[in-house]
C-alpha cells in the first residue's frame, strides 16, 4: 500500500511510501487510531511516522512511550492515514493478511525489496537506551567472538535485564510475553505433547482451548519445530515468549514427579545391578554368611594356624595395593597428559565454536557461599551465553534459593529447586540437575570451587582432539586454604599425591579412574547412556568412573586444578572421609556383585587395579590392626604375635613396615614440592598420624555402611572463606553435602 | 614448577584468619568473602621424561657383560673371591633356605644392602651356592653405573665419540674391572651415586622435581649400601643449597628435605633396627664397613695410622685410582669463582666431603687399612662427573678439559695397575694383576693385605659336611660371622645353629653348653674372633674335654660334641679318674663316611687330625714377600687382634 505524503525534513513537498502491516505493527492499533497516525518506517533509531501535524506533542509522547523511538515525521491527510489504518489493521486488530491482490507482506520481503530496513535488536535496544553505546559495542565484540545472539550476549553479561529483552523481542517477534513465575503447574496441560519435546525444544504448554494450545517459548518456534509439534496435536499454535529459565522451571514443576522418580530410580531401573541401593545382594548375602562359618570353623580347629593366614592374605593384599599405587605414582612421573592444552594451543580456539556447557553446582544450606560461587563461575573464560549452570538447591533449603533469587543473576545461572524425596544425596540432585542440561559437556562443581578459569577450554579442546572413547576428563582437585592447620596441610597433600601422582598414572596405564568428587568433566550424551549418578551411592563420582570404563568408555586426567576448601576440623573431617571410605566399600560390593562379569567388561588389568585401588580401601581398616600389633611386640616382645607372622608373612610385614610407610609418605612430599606447595614439605613427614585419622574414619564409614548406608555426612562449606562465612547450618544434621 | 611467594603465603593468611587482605595482593572480596587466586598450574612434563635410552640400555649390557666374564673366570679360574663378598651372598641365602628363613639372617654390622642386594640371586640354589651370583650381582651393578656416566656425559653435552672413548677408558681401570666382577658392594655404592650425581646435575638443569626424588631416594640407597655416603648426602645438600640461592627460602627448604628424607629416613630406622635387635643404636657408625674375611691374618688390621699418613695413603689411592680427580677439582673450584657457577662449587664441597669419609673413617677406627685402595673408586666417578659438568658449563674451555679428561683416564690405567700391585691396603687386588698377567690359578698364593686367596678350604669342608654328616636341622653349631663360607657353599643352612635360627639367647646358650644340644660345632682355626674359638680355645686342637675334632682344612676344624658334658678335670680327680692332668682327651669319635672322601686338589685337608701341632695352624701371611712388614707387636699372630674382629 503506497500512501502520497509531505515530507518537510528531506525537503521535499511530497513523496510516496510504502506502509507495510511490520512496522505499522510498531505501534499499537490504539494509538494509531487516537493520534491518526501510522509508522511507515524506521532507520538509524528514528521511527518515521505519518501523521496530520509534525508538532502534535502527545502523539509525540505515544510513540515514545510505546517503541522508545524518536518520531520523524511526515504529512499526510487524515482520512487517508484512518482509511490506511483499517486496511493495516483490518480483522481483529491484526494485520491484514494482503494488500494488494496476491502480495503477503513480510519484513523479508520490505528487506529485499528495498523498502524497508528492519531495526537490529542492538540498534533498537540503543535507541530506547535499554543499554548505553558502549554497552552494546563491546557486546558485538563478544559476539563476534563467541557468535552469540546480541541479545544473550547483552543479558548474560548483564548489561540488559531478560525481561526488558524480552519486551523488544516480543514487538519484534509480534508475541505476546507471559509471566510464568507465578503461573500454577497444576492448571497446566500435560498430555498435549510429550514431555522429552518440550524439555528439548524449551518450551511448556501453559493452557488449551477448543482451538488453540497456548505455548510458552523462549524464541519464536521454527518451522522444524512447529512442525515437530504438529505430530501431536492439530490444534493452533499460539505462542507466548518468556525467559528460558522460567520455562525450564514450570516445566520442572508441572513434572515434578517424573523427574523425581527418574532422578531417583533411572539407574536403578534401568541397570539394577550397578545400583547401591541394596548393601548386599542375596547371592552375596549367603556366600559371606558361608565365609563367614568356615572362617569360625577354622578359628575353633586351628585358631593360631587361621590368623596366620588371614594375616598372611592381608600383608599380600596391602602389599599389592601399596605397590600398585607406587607403581602408579611412578608412572605419573613421566606420563605426558594426552593433550598438551598449552596458552597458544587455547588462544587458537575460535570461541564460536565452542559448544554449551553445563555446570552443575549442588547446594545444601550454603547461601553465604553464593556470591562466592558466582564470582568463581564468572572468572571462567568461556562465553557466558554457552554457559548452562544450575544451581541445584534442596526444595527444603529456603536459606539458599532466597539467596540465588536475592542477587538477581543472568540467565546463564538457572536456579533448580529439587523436589524432597529420598535418598536425598548429592548425586539425585546431580540426576535431577541433568534433566533439561544444554549442554554437550557436562561437569560438577561445589559451591566453593575455585576451578582454573581455562579449565572448561582445556576441556572441550581434549575433547575434540583426542579418542572419542575417552568420554570423561578429570581435573585436579587440591585446595586454598592449605595452610590453616595441620589436617588441612596433610589433606592437601594427599591430594596432591592423589590428583598430581596416582590418578595421573592410572591415566598412564589406561586403568579405570574413580573419579574426585567434582571437576569431571563428561559427555553429556554417554553419561545419560550409563545412566547418570547413582542417587544410592555416596560416593557416586568413583562409581561413575568404574561405570564408564565397565561401559567401555574412558577416563583421562587433564592439566588443570580446581581450587576447594578444605575441612579444617577433625570431626567434620572423618565424617567426610567416612563417607568417602563408606562409598568405596559400596562401590566394591556392587561390581562384586559378579566379579566374572567386572573381569570380563573390563578386562584382566582392569579388575586388578579395581580390586586394588577400590577394594584397597581395606586396608585402612587393616592399618589399625598391625600397628596395634607391632607396638605391642615391641614393647613386650610377646611370643604369640611372633607365631602370627612366620617367615614369608614376616618379611612382607616388615616390608610394609619400613617402605610402605615410607614409600607414601614420600610420594605425598614429592608431590606437594612438584606442585610448588613447598610450605607443605615438613608437614609431610607427619602423615604417618594423618593415616590414624584415616582408620578411624575408615571404621567409623565400614560400621555405618550396615547401619546407615545411605547417609550422607554433611560437609560444611564456606567456613574457611573468611570472616563472614557461611552460617551453621540448622536444624539438625543436614542429610547431604557437596564434596 | 611454582613458587609460592611471599604475597600469596600473605594471601593465605588472610584467607585463613579471615582478616582483611593487603590491597596489593591479588584478591578480591564478594560480599566480604575473601576470594583467593587461582596459583598457577605447575608446569606440565612435555618431553623429556626420564625413560632410559637404547643408548644406555646397550652401555649397561655390553659392559655387565664384560664385567661378568672377567668376574666369572675370575672366580673359576683365579679362584680369587672376596670373603666380603661371600658372607653377604651368605646372609642372603640364609633369609630364603635358612629353617627357618629369617630376614634377621642380614647382619646388621655392616650396612645391609650389599647382602639385601643379593637377595634375588640367591633365590636359585645352585646359583648362588656355585658363587656365580657373586660377579653377576656387581657385573650387572657396573654394567649400570657406566650406563649412569653415559647419562651424565649425555646431559653435559660431550659428543658421542669422544663419551664412547671416555667411557672405556674409565671402564678398563683395572680397580673397576676387579670390583666389577668381585661381588663386593662397592659397585652398588658407585650406581647410586651416579644416579644422584645425574640427578642434580639435571635438576640444576631443568628444575623439575622428580630429578630431586630420584636423587635423594638413590642417596637413601647409597647409605645403606655403606654409610660413608652419609657425608655425600651433606655434599648433594650443600649443592642444593648452592644451586637453589636465590630462590624463596620455603623452596630451599622444601628441596633439601625432598632430598635428604630418605637418607634420614634410612638411618633413622637403621638406629631403630639396631637399638632393638642389638640394643646399640649406634654401635654401627664405629663398626667395620665390611665383614670379617677368614682368609685374612688380621695383623695387617692392627696398624695404626696418624692423620699424616692417612693423607699420605689418599693421595697414592686418589693419584692410582682416580688420577683425574686431581685436575678436577682444580676445575671444579675455578669454575665455581671464575664463573660463579653453583653446581660447580656444590661439586668441588661434594669432592671434598667425599675425601673426608675415608680420612674419618681411619681416624675413627684407627685403622690404617680404612684407607683401602677401593676408596678410591668413588672419587674416580665423582671426578668423571665433575669434569663433564666442567665441560658442559665452560663452552671455551672445552678442548681443554676434554685433554684433562683424556689424560687423566689414561693415567689411571697404568697407575692403578700400580697400585693394586704395590699399594699396602687392598682386597686381593694383587692377586688379580697377577692371574692377568699370567692366568694362573691364585688359589692359595698369597696377596698384599694378608690375604691367603683362594677357596678351597672352604669348598671341602663344605663337601664333608655334605657327604659325611647326617643332615639333621641344627646340628652344627657355627659362628655364621666366621664359617659364613662352609655353609654357602654347602648350600645347606638348615644343618648349622646360627643366631638366626631361634635368636641370640638361644645361640648363646648352645654356645655356652653345646653337650646334646648339638652333635658338631665348625670352628675357624685361623681367627680368634670366631667366638667358638673364643669359648673352647682348645677345640681346634682336640683340647676341649667331649669336643673331637673329626675334620680339618686350612681354615676350618669339624669338631664333634659328645651327647652329655663330661666331668671336668677336678671332678674326675675326685672321682679317682686316670686321664686328668692338662691333657685333654682326644679321642675321635669313629665317623662312617656315606662315601669315600675325595678331597683331590682342594688344598690342605686332614680327614680326622691327631695331635693339633703348631704347623697345623696356618700362614699368618708373613711369608709372602710382597706382603708389607707387619707393625710392631703384630707378629704374635691372631691373638695379637682379636679386638679388631668384632668382638
Amino acid at each position: 500500500m503506497r500512501l502520497l505524503v509531505r515530507d518537510d525534513v528531506r525537503g521535499v513537498s511530497e513523496r510516496m511510501v510504502t506502509l507495510t502491516p511490520a512496522v505499522a505493527h510498531l505501534l499499537p492499533l490504539e494509538v494509531c487510531r487516537v493520534h491518526h497516525i501510522i509508522p511507515v518506517e524506521y532507520s538509524d533509531g528514528y521511527l518515521t511516522v505519518v501523521g496530520t501535524t509534525d508538532d502534535d506533542q502527545a502523539a509525540a509522547d505515544a510513540v515514545r512511550k510505546a517503541t522508545d523511538y524518536e518520531p520523524k515525521w511526515v504529512i499526510a491527510d487524515w482520512s487517508e492515514i484512518d482509511g490506511a489504518i483499517d486496511r493495516l489493521f483490518a480483522g481483529n486488530g491484526r494485520p491484514e493478511a494482503s494488500g494488494d491482490a496476491g502480495t503477503t507482506f513480510s519484513a523479508d520481503d520490505l528487506v529485499s525489496h528495498g523498502l524497508a530496513i528492519p531495526p537490529r535488536l542492538g540498534e533498537k535496544l540503543a535507541g530506547r537506551g535499554l543499554v548505553s553505546e558502549d554497552q552494546l559495542g563491546e557486546a558485538v565484540a563478544e559476539q563476534q567472538r563467541t557468535g552469540g545472539r546480541i541479545g544473550e550476549v547483552l543479558v548474560h553479561g548483564g548489561a540488559l535485564e531478560e525481561k526488558a529483552l524480552l519486551r523488544v523481542l516480543s514487538e519484534q517477534l509480534h508475541l505476546p510475553t507471559i509471566d510464568l513465575s507465578q503461573f500454577d503447574a497444576s492448571q497446566a496441560p500435560r498430555d498435549v505433547f510429550p514431555e522429552p519435546v518440550a524439555r528439548r525444544l524449551h518450551i511448556v504448554p501453559i493452557a488449551v482451548d477448543d482451538r488453540n494450545v497456548f505455548i510458552a517459548v523462549s524464541d519464536a518456534l521454527s518451522p522444524e519445530a512447529e512442525k515437530e509439534i504438529r505430530q501431536y496435536t492439530r490444534l493452533e499454535i499460539q505462542q507466548f515468549l518468556a525467559p528460558r529459565n522460567d520455562i525450564d522451571e514450570l516445566l520442572r514443576r508441572v513434572h515434578s514427579t517424573a523427574y523425581t522418580e527418574t532422578a531417583r530410580s533411572n539407574l536403578r531401573e534401568r541397570f539394577p545391578d550397578s545400583s547401591a541401593h541394596l548393601v548386599l545382594n542375596g547371592a552375596q548375602k549367603v556366600f559371606l554368611g558361608i565365609a563367614a562359618l568356615v572362617l569360625i570353623g577354622f578359628l575353633i580347629w586351628k585358631f593360631i594356624g587361621t590368623l596366620v593366614v588371614i594375616f598372611a592374605l592381608a600383608s599380600i593384599f596391602y602389599t599389592l595395593t601399596s605397590l600398585y599405587k607406587l607403581v602408579a605414582g611412578f608412572s605419573a612421573l613421566e606420563h605426558r597428559y594426552q593433550l598438551d592444552a598449552n596458552p597458544e594451543a587455547l588462544a587458537a580456539m575460535d570461541e564460536r565454536n565452542l559448544p554449551v556447557y553445563t555446570i552443575l553446582i549442588p547446594l545444601f544450606k550454603e547461601a553465604a557461599v553464593i556470591p562466592y560461587l558466582v564470582d568463581g563461575i564468572n572468572s571462567l573464560d568461556y562465553p557466558k551465553t554457552k554457559l548452562d549452570v544450575r544451581l541445584l538447591c534442596e526444595e527444603e533449603d529456603d536459606e539458599t534459593i532466597d539467596a540465588i533469587m536475592a542477587l538477581d543473576l543472568p540467565p546463564h545461572f538457572r536456579p533448580i529447586v529439587v523436589p524432597a524425596s529420598n535418598p536425598q544425596t548429592k548425586p539425585k540432585a546431580c540426576n535431577y540437575g541433568l534433566l533439561g542440561a544444554k549442554g554437550k559437556y557436562v561437569v560438577i562443581y561445589d559451591a566453593e570451587d575455585r576451578p582454573d578459569p581455562q579449565q572448561l577450554k582445556k576441556a572441550v579442546l581434549m575433547f575434540e582432539n583426542i579418542d572419542d572413547s575417552i568420554v570423561c576428563i578429570q581435573a585436579k582437585l587440591n585446595f586454598f586454604n592449605q595452610q590453616t592447620n595441620f589436617l588441612t596441610r596433610w589433606f592437601s597433600i594427599e591430594y596432591s599425591m592423589l590428583f598430581d601422582l596416582v590418578l595421573p598414572g592410572l591415566d598412564a596405564r589406561k586403568d579405570p579412574i574413580p573419579l574426585g568428587g567434582t571437576s569431571n568433566h563428561i559427555k553429556l550424551d554417554e553419561l545419560v547412556e550409563v545412566g547418570g549418578w547413582d542417587p544410592y551411592n555416596v560416593t557416586e563420582d568413583a562409581d561413575l568412573g568404574v561405570r564408564l570404563h565397565q561401559a567401555g568408555y574412558r577416563t583421562t586426567m587433564m592439566d588443570s586444578t580446581t581450587y576447594e576448601e578444605a575441612n579444617t576440623a577433625i570431626g567434620s573431617w572423618i565424617r567426610q572421609r567416612s563417607r568417602w571410605i563408606k562409598g568405596y566399600i559400596q562401590t566394591w560390593l556392587v561390581y562384586m556383585r559378579n566379579p566374572f562379569r567386572l573381569a570380563s567388561n573390563v578386562g584382566f588389568k582392569g579388575f586388578v587395579s579395581f580390586q586394588l585401588l577400590i577394594g584397597g580401601t581395606f586396608i585402612f581398616l587393616i592399618n589399625p590392626i598391625f600397628w596395634a600389633l607391632t607396638t605391642i611386640f615391641a614393647l613386650s616382645q610377646a611370643g604369640f604375635i611372633q607365631d602370627l607372622f612366620p617367615g614369608w608373612v614376616y618379611y612382607l610385614a616388615a616390608a610394609q613396615l619400613f617402605l610402605g610407610n615410607f614409600v607414601f609418605m614420600y610420594l605425598g612430599l614429592a608431590a606437594a614440592v612438584r606442585r610448588g606447595d613447598d610450605g607443605l614439605a615438613p608437614y609431610a613427614l607427619f602423615l604417618p598420624f594423618y593415616w590414624g585419622l584415616m582408620s578411624i574414619a575408615a571404621w567409623k564409614g565400614f560400621i555405618q555402611l550396615f547401619t546407615n548406608p545411605f547417609y550422607w555426612e554433611k560437609t560444611e562449606h564456606g567456613v574457611d572463606l573468611g570472616s563472614s562465612g557461611p552460617s551453621a547450618p540448622s536444624g539438625g544434621t543436614p542429610r547431604r553435602a557437596n564434596v | 614448577m611454582v613458587d609460592r611467594t611471599a604475597a600469596e603465603l600473605e594471601l593465605d593468611e588472610a584467607i585463613r584468619t579471615g582478616r582483611p587482605a593487603p590491597d596489593h595482593l591479588d584478591r578480591h572480596e564478594s560480599n566480604g568473602i575473601v576470594v583467593p587466586p587461582v596459583p598457577e598450574e605447575p608446569t606440565p612434563i612435555r618431553g623429556g621424561a626420564p625413560r632410559a635410552s637404547l643408548e644406555g640400555w646397550i652401555v649397561a649390557i655390553l659392559f655387565a657383560v664384560a664385567y661378568g666374564v672377567v668376574g666369572y673366570f675370575m672366580l673359576t679360574d683365579a679362584r680369587i673371591i672376596s670373603f666380603d663378598a661371600l658372607h653377604r651372598i651368605n646372609d642372603a641365602y640364609m633369609v630364603w633356605w635358612n629353617s627357618p628363613p629369617k630376614l634377621a639372617a642380614i647382619n646388621l654390622d655392616a650396612a645391609p644392602l650389599g647382602a639385601v642386594a643379593f637377595l634375588p640371586f640367591t633365590l636359585i640354589k645352585p646359583f648362588a651356592t656355585s658363587l656365580v651370583a657373586v660377579p653377576v650381582l656387581t657385573a650387572i651393578g657396573a654394567g649400570l653405573m657406566m650406563a649412569m656416566i653415559n647419562s651424565i656425559m649425555r646431559r653435559c653435552e660431550i659428543p658421542a665419540a669422544f663419551r664412547f672413548i671416555m667411557l672405556l677408558l674409565f671402564g678398563l681401570n683395572p680397580m673397576l674391572v676387579f670390583y666389577a666382577g668381585n661381588g663386593e658392594p662397592v659397585v652398588l655404592g658407585m650406581v647410586v651415586a651416579a644416579i644422584s650425581l645425574l640427578s642434580v646435575i639435571s635438576w640444576k638443569q631443568t628444575g623439575e622435581t622428580r630429578h630431586l626424588v630420584a636423587g635423594g631416594l638413590a642417596m637413601g640407597i647409597a647409605v645403606m649400601v655403606d654409610y660413608g655416603y652419609a657425608l655425600w648426602a651433606v655434599g648433594f645438600a650443600i649443592t642444593i643449597l648452592a644451586i637453589s640461592g636465590g630462590s624463596a627460602q620455603e623452596r630451599i627448604r622444601s628441596s633439601l628435605i625432598l632430598f635428604l628424607t630418605p637418607v634420614v629416613y634410612a638411618l633413622l630406622v637403621w638406629i631403630l633396627l639396631n637399638s632393638v635387635i642389638l640394643k646399640s643404636p649406634f654401635g654401627w657408625i664405629t663398626a667395620q664397613t665390611g665383614f670379617i674375611q677368614v682368609n685374612t691374618t688380621g695383623i695387617l688390621q692392627a696398624v695404626t695410622s696418624s692423620p699424616l699418613d692417612a693423607l699420605g695413603d689418599l693421595f697414592q689411592v686418589v693419584l692410582g685410582v682416580a688420577p683425574l680427580g686431581l685436575a678436577t677439582v682444580i676445575l671444579l673450584l675455578l669454575v665455581g669463582i671464575l664463573k660463579r657457577d653453583s653446581l660447580a662449587f656444590g661439586l668441588f664441597a661434594l669432592a671434598l666431603l667425599a675425601i673426608a669419609v675415608p680420612l674419618i673413617r681411619v681416624l675413627v677406627t684407627d685403622e690404617a687399612q680404612m684407607m683401602n685402595l677401593a676408596v678410591g673408586l668413588p672419587l674416580a666417578l665423582l671426578a668423571i662427573a665433575g669434569a663433564a659438568w666442567v665441560y658442559y658449563t665452560e663452552e671455551s674451555w672445552r678442548i681443554g678439559v676434554a685433554v684433562i679428561m683424556l689424560i687423566g683416564l689414561v693415567a689411571a690405567l697404568p697407575l692403578g695397575w700400580d697400585a693394586m700391585k704395590n699399594y699396602e691396603y687392598q682386597d686381593q687386588a694383587q692377586a688379580f694383576t697377577r692371574w692377568v698377567e699370567d692366568r694362573d690359578s691364585q688359589e692359595g698364593t698369597d696377596s698384599r693385605g694378608g690375604y691367603t686367596v683362594g677357596i678351597d678350604p672352604e669348598v671341602t669342608m663344605a663337601r664333608y659336611i655334605n657327604e659325611q654328616l647326617p643332615q639333621d636341622k641344627n646340628s652344627i653349631l657355627i659362628d655364621e660371622n666366621f664359617s659364613y663360607g662352609p655353609m654357602i657353599l654347602s648350600g645347606r643352612p638348615r644343618l648349622f645353629l646360627d643366631r638366626a635360627d631361634e635368636g641370640e639367647g638361644v645361640w648363646e646358650d648352645a654356645k655356652a653348653d653345646p653337650f646334646g644340644k648339638v652333635d658338631y660345632m665348625l670352628i675357624t682355626v685361623s681367627r680368634a674372633g670366631d667366638q667358638l674359638r673364643k669359648e673352647f680355645p682348645q677345640a681346634v686342637s682336640g683340647g676341649e674335654p667331649g669336643m673331637t675334632p673329626i675334620f680339618r682344612t686350612e681354615r676350618y676344624v669339624l669338631v664333634e660334641v659328645a651327647p652329655t658334658k663330661p666331668p671336668s678335670a677336678d671332678q674326675q680327680q675326685g672321682e679317682g679318674g686316670e686321664s686328668g692332668g692338662a691333657q685333654p682327651q682326644s679321642t675321635p669319635r669313629p665317623v662312617t663316611p656315606a662315601r669315600p672322601l675325595t678331597p683331590g686338589s682342594d688344598g690342605p685337608t686332614e680327614s680326622v687330625p691327631a695331635t693339633p701341632s703348631p704347623q697345623s695352624e696356618p700362614s699368618t701371611g708373613s711369608g709372602a714377600a710382597t706382603s708389607p712388614s707387619p707393625s710392631p707387636g703384630a707378629g704374635s699372630g691372631s691373638s695379637s687382634a682379636p679386638q679388631l674382629e668384632g668382638e
